[in-house]
């Protein structure tokens, strides 16, 4: 495969939540780790509202196509949405479900622009983890 | 029931930790070496404004082999894990008075490390909440976080 390039994730600056830091290291390794997902990444351009409802925490993860940029809160506009519970935003990144089935089941709630349908899936696939032992 | 920042509560809080099921199911298999750090601030009545414990713990397999305290800790590079409280959000988890995770989410304490880790096995940290805030009885020689007794004795520290 080509070597893609190395695609920076960063805070901005005034994002001192754990949940920013936290989502930024989490992106950041799993970047690290893969060509797939950093080609991925590369060709992901959109801003994703992330809140764990229960602890009042939101995050904005901005896809810019040659780097990640994370600002605490929940300032729009976003291409995509997706709040709950903790317990269920973690789920999503463990891999053990999908926004859709979270959505239809009522323990998240999905927006997406109309323009960026499939946008919370396409950030999904890059940031869920793989299976444990797969690389 | 020991007390607070003493080695026989780390020891309780040892054994706990070592004796729980949950804990064992939810670990992550493998070595990690942590690095544990207090800072004393204004709120804490144990622990002084700029006051440093660094604790170095030795987790294999869910089970913590080893913990101890050191003065200097060896370089950041040498832990998988790092978590940085400030005393008194470390007093006031203890007393079970704040969420572990609210904690964590709000920045109230500082973790580096592998969050692949932390996400897969984001269940321990409830488990670990549960031994950590409610499993250990603690003394506090002080008064507890939040009380009034203890806002006489941090004036008085």
């Amino acid at each position: 495969m080509t070597a893609i390039a190395d695609i920076p994730v960063r805070l901005e600056a005034g994002a001192t939540s754990g949940l920013a830091s936290i989502v930024q290291q989490f992106l950041e390794q799993q970047l690290a780790d893969s060509t797939r997902r950093r080609a991925r990444a590369s060709h992901l351009h959109g801003r994703l509202g992330l809140t764990a409802t229960d602890y009042d925490a939101s995050v904005t993860v901005d896809f810019r196509g040659n780097e990640i940029a994370i600002s605490d809160g929940s300032a729009g506009p976003h291409d995509a949405t997706i709040a709950g519970p903790y317990q269920s935003l973690t789920r999503l990144l463990q891999g053990r479900s999908n926004p859709l089935i979270e959505h239809l089941r009522g323990r998240l709630k999905v927006t997406s622009r109309i323009g960026n349908l499939f946008f919370p899936f396409r950030v999904h696939r890059l940031m869920k983890l793989a299976p444990e032992g797969a690389h | 029931m020991p007390a607070i920042y003493t080695t026989e509560w780390y020891e309780a809080l040892k054994t706990l930790l070592n004796e729980n099921p949950e804990v064992d199911k939810n670990a992550p298999r493998g070595v990690f070496h942590v690095l544990a750090k207090i800072v004393g601030d204004a709120r804490s009545r144990y622990l002084s404004v700029g006051e440093l414990r660094n604790f170095v713990v030795l987790l294999a397999d869910g089970k913590c082999l080893e913990y101890r305290q050191v003065d200097a800790p060896p370089p950041r590079k040498d832990f998988e894990f790092i978590f940085e409280f400030p005393a008194s959000v470390f007093e006031e988890v203890a007393a079970g008075q704040i969420d572990l995770i609210d904690a964590g989410l709000k920045g109230k304490i500082k973790i580096t490390g592998d969050m692949r880790i932390l996400i897969r096995h984001a269940e321990l940290v409830n488990v670990l909440y549960d031994v950590y805030a409610r499993e250990v009885e603690t003394i506090w020689p002080k008064g507890k976080p939040g009380s009034a007794d203890g806002v006489l004795a941090a004036a008085g520290r």
